[in-house]
């Protein structure tokens, strides 16, 4: 057979070891009907009385066994304590054999391993250490330049020095990984016995989980290169950090291992039941890691001490102690053999620095993505400086005062920091429901307590933490748009986002109102509650206040959509059906209008039909002057560009003026004279102002240059005057007046401030 | 003149050391190639034999191959006592041990094998394959420890003086799987062959008991007959010999350089790298020692050995004059086209005072990167005429 042959026979034999499941497939399918000689042993055996009666007792047995499973809380309680002193038992019983064990030990080793066979075993497990070296080396050859590109480099973002950290400890696990495949597959292609089997494979295996761990440390700690660190830590204490760590580790897979190899000698009976010498061996392991982890917490909290800033010594200590008390809880509750509530323990109390831990680094990843941020922003701000001057030397205070640098991360720190606890605790909460076999997975129809109670708290958990992610988003968001707002000073009108300040904290109440809710249905109705009633009877009273307050609901919507258009902002000067003012205040239903003689009219929002904003972008004013018919058009032109100029020119509302007072000419004649039209635009609520004195001007400018405003007048001509005596003159002239002073009615009075 | 002749000296020792280590891995290879015969089977290995090992205790060969191995030991350790610090890095701790450890390792196999060769006794695979699962585990444990400790000196060795070769940048990526696959298959080949002796010796004292006879004997052979030509105990004893000799070389060379290290009287050196913080290191490391032992990544490929060039850095300041370049150095500066500014890193050893120092290269580089700003500059030449 060549070699190639007999290898690829041994992988054969492996890959059928692997699939027994494909292979008894295979056979079931080759099963052969049965023939009627079967069939009639079959109905004989069944007819027989013993059968029958064996049958009838498994069936009793099994109604007799099936309330077992349902155990009251009481007997739970009582199999607990049972185990429990069963344990105190045997630990009694350890410790009478104590003396004993490394004698028991060594004559089972010595019965089980001839000093031939040790050696062999070592010599193989050594050729399977090299091949999976050798293999490791091999990858490590073509990995190691990008290894050492990753190590040496310098990163910007703090996303990119996290990839670096995460492909460094990819490229080493893949090391560890073909180191694991090498020897173990190696190993596992030939035939041991047991205990040779447990010995080679827990030194293979234990050598294997010892580098994961080391990898694992040097990927959170990076002891060497500070810039590849995931925790925010020195130097100095990255290095005792890690050698700490991976010593303990060391020791607790090199205990493991060995208890369990010892368990292996000595197990006698089929029972899984420690022997006594294994059990005392055991116990004097785990004492000493308990000793060794509690050094190990004490030496690197007091290394702490010297290395870090970040913490102060109170919580330095008080983290100690909680390392400690957390540590001896463990080897209490092993020591007990109470393995589920010792796995809790466990969990939840790593769990508690981790969150801790990971809430830090966020916080440091986030400070230093601004401060990038910043950096970079200010950056660009002095590139774009140097332009500045030239284009503006005679403005340099404007260009002065910079624009605040936002940075888009500050928003996603709480949700990022939410998110993490939300994964934690998702984790936490399946390891948990792993230890205490709730069995979330599975889908009974008659589900335990603890399954029921798990699957409770896991819903209403999910429903709880997703609300408050939304809610933290929202909330952020809202509060982060708020801060911005800057309320306008007085007698200056608001910005668009004035409105805003009206419609976010609408929208936060609307947003807590609807999560509150719906969380809370949420739980009801994991907990069994029924909501469909309540469902309902939300939907009834619903409907009820919906046509109770139909008007009410009305007013609030179209005031959202007003809102949204932008019809109107605080300190507009607005008109909507008659109504004239200054928009005061705008509440969620109505909106507060002030006329400018003191009025104040309430609008509902749902009364609104049409407005009319007179504070929008511009205004045109139109005025006229009535001239007599001689006037000289030219000059009036002129005199009115003239006024224009002056008026441009003044120092209070001259910047508000957008184009200046302008000759239209003649709109039209009249009776007894011309009306010569002028108009200006400003921007809104300046042009009263502007029209006051464009009056004044224009009539100071007319009466200087001699032309006379247009009077009324009655030009009464009598053919032949000469012969009037003076008393008909008189006469004359007086029935003139009087049909000049007739009564005219009054023009239309502009109702304006 | 005394300093440029001991520079030169420097030179053909590294040439030698070089050559003798290469002379020997060929050597080794050889063999283990023969070893991983057993893979097929042992009649296999015994039929390559005169081919693959035999040949090599022939006279010319034999003795060139001791006279390699006493001169490459000798110059290993002469190279431990100039050594101005052991903190370097992993693969030259590994080196340094692997080759101390050697020489005791191999004593055992060495002096039996040529003791049963001037003894005429035929020891053929079959033999020492039984002798070394059956007769003796230890000693078998104690080849499979020989095998990894040779080939992983001989390895470091063969790839620190290939990376440091420009030339050989596309050539190591094969060699590699090669150098990985001669001790794994020479293994492999030991075990199945010790498998195939361990079954065939379980396996018939229960059907035929005439079997288990030749199967101890073999077992009993190479020290039995020994007895005979030349007595076990001045086997044992020529073997006890060498190790001690060996090992009590090894750690006078130790003890000597740690009475150099004390004598030497040593000066501050304050070193500034680039626009690092400076360093504050002795007279006694290197550049490059110096920067390792404070964390700072240098560009090495030949780990220090002053072949590759890489670590070089442009001196933009000294306080004190700084030693001249050995041979060694101004060859490799000169193969490297650096001008009188440009130092080795690993080999310039300041006198004292503040040095600051420019890096020529990345601390990542390799000498592919010269491939990638070929193909850049290629990139860029097309560029430009279309």
């Amino acid at each position: 057979m060549t070699p190639f042959g007999r290898i690829l026979h041994r992988v054969l034999i492996v890959i059928l070891l692997l699939l027994p499941v494909k292979a008894s497939a295979q056979e079931t399918l080759a099963v052969p009907q049965p023939s009627p000689n079967d069939l009639h042993e079959f109905t004989r055996l069944l007819a027989d009385e013993r059968i029958q009666n064996w049958i009838q007792d498994q069936a009793d047995g099994a109604e007799a066994a099936a309330p077992v499973a349902q155990k009251s809380i009481r007997e739970q309680f009582q199999s607990a304590t049972e185990q429990v002193g069963a344990r105190v038992g045997a630990l009694g019983a350890a410790w009478a054999s104590f003396g004993a064990a490394p004698a028991v030990i060594s004559e089972k080793w010595q019965a089980q391993m001839t000093p031939d066979r040790r050696v062999r075993s070592l010599t193989f497990a050594l050729i399977f250490l090299f091949f999976g070296a050798g293999l490791e080396w091999l990858i490590r050859q073509y990995t190691n330049p990008v290894l050492r590109r990753i190590e040496v480099q310098t990163f910007k973002s703090p996303k990119k020095r996290a990839l670096a950290a995460l492909s460094r400890s990819a490229l080493a696990f893949t090391g560890v990984l073909t180191f694991a495949v090498g020897s173990i597959g190696a190993f596992s292609a030939v035939s041991w016995p047991p205990l040779l089997y447990t010995l080679i494979l827990s030194t293979l295996l234990g050598i294997v989980s010892v580098r994961a761990i080391h990898t694992l440390v040097r990927l959170f700690l990076a002891p060497r290169i500070a810039e590849l660190r995931l925790i925010p830590i020195t130097t100095p204490m990255a290095r005792v950090l890690g050698n700490t760590l991976t010593f303990f580790f060391a020791m607790l897979v090199f205990a493991v291992s060995l208890i369990d190899v010892f368990g292996q000698l000595t197990n006698v009976d089929a029972t899984g039941a420690l022997a006594p010498e294994t059990l005392a061996v055991s116990v004097l392991f785990a004492t000493i890691l308990l000793i060794v982890s509690l050094i190990c917490i004490v030496f690197c909290f007091a290394q702490a001490k010297h290395h870090t800033s970040s913490l102060s010594y109170p919580s330095l200590s008080r983290w100690r102690a909680y390392m400690c008390v957390l540590s001896t809880l463990i080897f209490v509750t092993w020591l007990f053999d109470v393995r589920p509530l010792m796995w809790t323990i466990m969990t939840i109390g790593l769990a508690i620095p981790s969150v801790k831990l990971l809430r830090g680094w966020t916080d440091l990843t986030f400070d230093q993505a601004i401060a990038d941020f910043r950096a970079k922003a200010e950056k660009t701000a002095a590139l774009a400086a140097p332009t500045g001057p030239d284009e503006a030397p005679d403005t340099p205070d404007e260009p002065a005062e910079p624009e605040p640098i936002v940075d888009p991360y500050e928003t996603y720190r709480p949700i990022v920091q939410r998110l993490i606890r939300f994964g934690v605790f998702v984790v936490v909460g399946l390891i948990l429901a792993l230890i205490w076999h709730a069995g979330i997975f599975e889908n009974t129809d008659t589900p335990t307590v603890t399954q029921r109670l798990f699957s409770v708290l896991i819903d209403s958990a999910a429903a709880v933490l997703i609300a408050d992610l939304v809610w933290t988003w929202g909330k952020t968001s809202i509060d982060r748009r708020l801060a911005a707002y800057k309320p306008p000073e007085d007698g200056q009108a608001p910005g668009p986002e004035a409105r805003m300040a009206t419609l976010l904290p609408l929208l936060r109440v609307v947003l807590m109102v609807t999560l509150l809710s719906m969380v809370l249905m949420s739980v009801l109705s994991s907990m069994g509650v029924n909501i469909a009633p309540i469902l309902a009877g939300a939907s009834v009273m619903g409907i009820a206040i919906g046509f109770g307050a139909q008007s009410l609901v009305k007013d609030v919507v179209s005031g959202i959509f007003f809102l949204v258009d932008d019809a109107f902002r605080v300190g507009e000067y607005v008109e909507i059906d008659q109504l004239r003012g200054t928009v005061e205040k705008i509440s969620i239903r109505s909106l507060q209008i002030r006329h400018h003689r003191g009025a104040v009219h309430t609008l509902p929002f749902g009364e609104l039909k049409s407005m009319t904003n007179y504070s929008r972008d511009w205004v045109i004013m139109k005025l006229e002057f009535r001239v007599p018919f001689d006037t000289d058009l030219q000059l009036v032109k002129k005199l009115v560009k003239k006024v224009g100029a002056e008026l441009k020119a003044n120092e209070h509302y001259g910047d508000a003026i957008l184009d200046t007072l302008k000759s239209q000419g003649v709109r039209r004649m009249e009776e007894f004279n011309m009306v010569v039209g002028v108009k200006f635009m400003t921007r809104p609520g300046e042009q009263w102002l502007v029209r006051r004195d464009a009056y004044q001007k224009v009539r100071d400018a007319f009466e200087a240059n001699g032309i006379r405003m247009a009077e009324r007048n009655v030009k009464v001509e009598l053919s032949g005057d000469e012969n009037l005596t003076e008393d008909e003159r008189k006469a004359v002239t007086a029935a003139a007046q009087e049909a000049v002073t007739q009564p005219l009615k009054p023009g239309v009075v502009p109702d304006e401030p | 003149m005394d300093r440029s002749l001991a520079s030169v000296a420097g030179l053909a020792l590294r040439t030698t050391r070089i050559v003798s280590g290469l002379f020997l891995l060929f050597f080794v290879t050889s063999h283990l190639l023969n070893l991983s015969l057993g893979v097929i089977s042992i009649e296999a290995m015994d039929a390559a034999r005169p081919y693959l090992s035999t040949i090599w205790s022939r006279q010319p060969l034999a003795s060139l191959l001791l006279l390699s191995l006493l001169v490459h030991f000798l110059l290993g350790l002469w190279a431990i006592y100039r050594r101005p610090t052991l903190r370097t890095n992993a693969q030259d701790v590994v080196q340094l041990l692997s080759g101390v450890a050697v020489i005791p390792l191999l004593a055992v196999h060495a002096v039996g094998v040529a003791t049963l060769k001037i003894d005429g006794i035929p020891f053929g695979y079959a033999q020492a394959i039984k002798f070394f699962w059956l007769g003796a585990p230890q000693i078998g444990l104690l080849q499979v420890i020989m095998l990894s400790v040779v080939w992983v000196h001989g390895c470091a060795g063969l790839f620190t003086w290939l990376r440091a070769k420009e030339g050989m940048r596309n050539a190591l990526a094969w060699i590699y799987p090669l150098a990985v696959a001669v001790p794994v298959i020479a293994l492999m080949g030991y075990a199945e062959a010790g498998r195939g002796v361990l079954i065939a010796a379980q396996a018939p004292p229960v059907e035929t008991p005439q079997y288990a006879a030749p199967a101890e004997k073999p077992a009993e052979a190479p020290s039995t007959p020994a007895k005979e030509r030349i007595p076990y105990e001045v086997v044992k004893q020529i073997t006890n010999q060498v190790i001690w000799w060996s090992l009590g070389l090894a750690a006078l060379t130790f003890m000597a350089r740690a009475i150099r290290l004390a004598l030497q009287t040593s000066q501050k050196v304050i070193l500034t790298r680039g626009s690092a913080p400076p360093l504050h290191t002795t007279s006694g490391l290197s550049l490059l020692d110096s920067f390792r032992a404070h964390q700072h990544p240098h560009a090495s490929l030949c780990e220090g050995r002053g072949r590759c060039g890489t670590c070089a850095v442009r001196i933009t300041l000294s306080e004190f004059p700084l030693p001249a370049p050995t041979a060694l150095e101004a060859k490799t500066l000169l193969r490297i086209g650096a001008d009188d500014t440009v130092r080795l890193a690993c080999q310039l050893v300041p006198s004292g005072g503040a040095v600051t120092v420019e890096p020529l290269h990345p601390a990542d580089y390799s000498f592919k990167d010269d491939d990638f700003a070929e193909e850049l500059a290629a990139v860029d030449a097309s560029e430009v005429r279309t």
